[in-house]
């Protein structure tokens, strides 16, 4: 047999406009999810066969133009310029034709060949649209097929024109958008002038970089100012945006889009049959009508969040009881198999733990991600963002930061921080991940049960409980108001966003998607918790125990000596002067620093220094009866040690996620470190030494 | 009459004149397909008040309104009114 040809085409398009549907159409199964070098937007590939070739799909970041605003605007770019596909498959939401076909405009202008998949035709058949798809084809110079991709209808199609034009090496640069003799004239003079660099020429098309020079676009006068003809370019480049400014008293990029725009509508009446598109009110309008009234508005808001919480807690809660179920057994298998002893510690308490302490998240996280895409791709999400902008940005956060927060909330910090990326802003960006691990995740969960057990009534567990969530709320919206008052001042953000029409998800997308941000999760949480776990376990266990155990003493003696001993306990002792202002002793303090690995192992250690062993973290009763007959302790220092659990710093793995995430910036993860720990204390000493004022104290 | 955009009642709509600011946002905008020229119809205003969100070519999109104050439109009522 013939070896097979391979190809790599790159998918483009709006967002929006049902890229992964045709994605995972063209794929199937066969995807997987890596990071770009660099940069922690995902890439997404999977690969395909047809006819006797062997075709790689790169799917792109959404982006309306190929002048990118966010980081994923700049992957989608950075690709479609620089890697060179073989074809590039155009993506568009044909009923929204015009908006859509602009980035194809600037496609155009590249020397990659195109094609265009008008998905979505059944909409816009639905709004009356006949397209004449052989004279479009003509006018643009690229085979067109049409596609509804929730119905898999025309992926075959697809692959053959991609096949075709890739044999028949159709150029899409036969046409171009005419931009008139005046600008014409000074692309010229900027193509003499680029075509000196050899070197730059056969990286990026000229054409674009011409283009691109005029509409003033930074990223690209970057590139240009450090070719070898930099100076010359960037001088000229000046001469004829003036010049062009002179001649139509606008700014060229204006008259650019302008021009684009007019091409496409010239296109668009050539090849719309009888447009019959009167402004017929579709359901999306209908819909909006109600879920973005002044009203309605804000309380279906809250209803939606209520929704996805309790979808979350009521399918994940027998789920996740069935992985504690398997990491427990999974522990005592290997703890009967591996000989007892250091080697058999390590494993069990060291990495199973650990691991399972993360993993047993999974199917929370897992069902939260479900819901979520649901919203997402049935059009609600940017609702929600629209719906709470004006509140946000009061705080320096954006419409879009809720979805971060939520994601936090009962759930897990770390997709929170990675749900940032779609905040174009840095600075929206970087105070969104700041907040998001203020909220009460799944893992300060069980602190909070625990505490409010043991030391408040009954009859108020589920108001201070309540009142814990507000706090948390509060404190994330102030420190981003002063994160923007202090750190952040006058940088700006926008909010210009498109509210798409309302759509029916389909299952297979959206557990596609489910299961793509889930393996990152478990990427990211699984091999940082790992190291960690280990150096936890050995700060608790070593050094060892040196002869002090007598015969006759009882495991839980053992392990409380153990305990002083160890690496652990001698910070703990280390520590005590600096939490006693806030009504804390050492043991609570080797608690609160073991928390720093994963928030739930608070609980855990609280039981290892009460010698109770191994502590299942979601039963908690015994340990929670310990702690009542402590006389050390009163409702005054619990509160004080909950509000510092509410804040002190994210969990290491979340810092590391955050580190990542931020661009590699040390100094905002530092700065994360201590001002979180600062806040925790504060708050902490403010609530301490106040009610012990108050009398509060006993 | 020239008004901005910000300006504008739901339901009422006009020809964008000009865009102001600059840098990336204005392009953004113009990306989006506001440019001079265009007719945009302010379609609703969010439950607190900002932003607003606008039909311009057949979808809908966002804006917060101190960037829909960027944005110069010719109202179509108020050449009838004038004349
Ligand atoms: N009616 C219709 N819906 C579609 C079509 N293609 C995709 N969708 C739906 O549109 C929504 C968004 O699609 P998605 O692929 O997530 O868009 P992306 O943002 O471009 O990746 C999903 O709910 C899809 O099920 C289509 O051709 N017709």
């Amino acid at each position: 047999m013939m070896k097979k040809k391979q190809i790599t085409i790159a998918l483009a398009g709006n967002p929006n406009s049902g890229k992964s549907t045709i994605f995972n159409n063209l794929t199937g199964a066969r995807q997987h999810v890596g990071n770009y070098p660099g940069v922690t937007v995902e890439k997404k590939e999977g690969k395909t066969s047809f006819q006797d070739y062997e075709i790689n799909v790169v799917d792109l970041p959404g982006t309306y133009s190929l002048s990118p605003y966010s980081e994923d605007e700049f992957v989608a770019r950075d690709f479609i310029v620089q890697e060179h596909p073989d074809v590039i498959v155009s993506i568009i939401d044909s009923s929204n034709l015009e908006r859509n076909l602009y980035l194809v405009t600037q496609l155009m202008e590249l020397d990659t060949p195109l094609i265009l998949a008008m998905n979505m035709s059944d909409m816009a058949e639905k709004k009356g649209q006949d397209v004449d798809y052989s004279e479009l084809s003509k006018l643009l110079a690229m085979l067109i097929v049409p596609t509804i991709g929730n119905k898999n209808i025309g992926t075959k199609e697809l692959l053959a024109a991609v096949i075709k034009t890739h044999e028949n090496k159709i150029k899409a640069s036969k046409i171009h958008v005419k931009y008139g003799p005046e600008v014409q004239e000074e692309m010229c003079k900027l193509e003499q002038i680029l075509k000196k660099d050899k070197e730059l020429v056969n990286r990026y098309p000229w054409r674009w970089l011409v283009i691109k020079m005029l509409e003033n676009d930074s990223s690209v006068l970057d590139i240009i100012r450090n070719c070898s003809v930099g100076q010359e370019a960037t001088a000229q480049n000046e001469k004829s945006r003036s010049h062009l400014q002179a001649h139509f008293g606008d700014d060229p990029e204006v008259i650019i889009a302008d021009r684009r725009y007019g091409f496409i509508s010239g296109a668009c009446t050539q090849a719309l049959k009888e447009t019959t598109i009167e402004e017929r009110h579709d359901l999306s309008d209908s819909i909006d009508r109600i879920v973005l009234n002044r009203l309605f508005g804000i309380p279906i808001f809250a209803l939606v969040m209520y929704a996805i919480f309790k979808f979350t807690f009521t399918f994940s809660e027998p789920v996740v009881g069935y992985f504690e179920t398997f990491f427990g057994w999974f522990g005592e298998t290997v703890a009967s198999i591996v000989p007892a002893g250091l080697f058999q510690s390590f494993l069990v308490d060291g990495i199973i733990g650990g691991v399972g302490g993360v993993l047993g998240f999974l199917p929370l996280v897992l069902f939260m991600f479900f819901a979520i895409a649901f919203f997402e791709d049935s059009g609600y999400m940017a609702r929600a963002a629209f719906v709470m902008d004006r509140l946000m940005s009061k705080f320096g956060l954006h419409g879009k930061s809720f979805l971060p927060m939520m994601i936090s909330t009962n759930g897990c910090a770390i997709p929170g921080i990675m749900a940032t990326r779609t905040l174009e802003s840095k600075k929206d960006r970087l105070i969104t991940m700041m907040v998001v691990p203020f909220m009460i995740c799944g893992a300060k969960l069980p602190i909070f049960a625990l505490f409010i057990g043991a030391f408040f009534p009954a009859s108020y567990s589920t108001n201070i409980m309540f009142l814990m969530y507000i706090l948390s709320i509060v404190i994330a919206f102030c420190s981003a108001w002063l994160l923007k008052k202090f750190v952040f001042q006058g940088e700006v953000s926008h909010f210009v966003m498109e509210l798409p029409p309302y759509r029916v998800p389909t299952i297979k997308g959206l557990l596609l998607k489910m299961g793509e941000r889930g393996w990152l999760y478990v990427k990211k949480a699984g091999t940082i918790i790992v190291l960690i776990s280990i150096i936890i376990w050995a700060g608790f266990t070593f050094p060892q125990n040196s002869g002090v155990t007598k015969e006759g003493m009882t495991d839980s003696e053992i392990a409380t000596i153990q305990l002083e001993q160890s690496y652990a306990g001698k910070a703990g002792s280390l520590i005590e002067p600096l939490v006693k202002p806030i009504g804390m002793d050492g043991r609570s303090g080797i608690a609160l620093l073991a928390g720093v690995a994963a928030k739930e192992v608070v609980v855990s250690t609280f039981g290892t220094i009460y010698s109770l062993g191994e502590v299942d973290v979601e039963e908690t009763e015994t340990l929670r009866e310990k702690l009542q007959k402590d006389p050390s302790w009163s409702p005054l220092k619990a509160m004080s040690f909950l509000i510092f659990c509410l804040i002190y710093m994210p969990c290491f793995v979340a810092m590391a996620v955050f580190y990542e995430e931020s661009g590699s910036k040390l100094k905002w993860t530092l700065f994360l470190m201590f001002w979180t720990t600062v806040m925790a204390w504060s708050a902490s000493f403010i609530v301490y030494q106040g009610g012990m004022i108050l009398g509060l104290g006993i | 009459m020239e008004r901005t955009l910000n300006k504008l009642n739901p339901k009422e709509s006009g020809r964008v004149k000009k865009i102001l600011g600059e840098g990336q946002l204005r392009k953004k905008l113009l990306d989006m397909g506001i440019i001079p020229g265009t007719t945009v119809e302010v379609v609703k205003v969010a439950p607190l008040g900002d932003p607003i969100d606008i039909k311009v070519r057949g979808y809908h999109l966002s804006l917060r309104k101190e960037e829909a104050a960027l944005i110069y439109v010719y109202v179509e009522e108020d050449k009838l009114c004038l004349s």
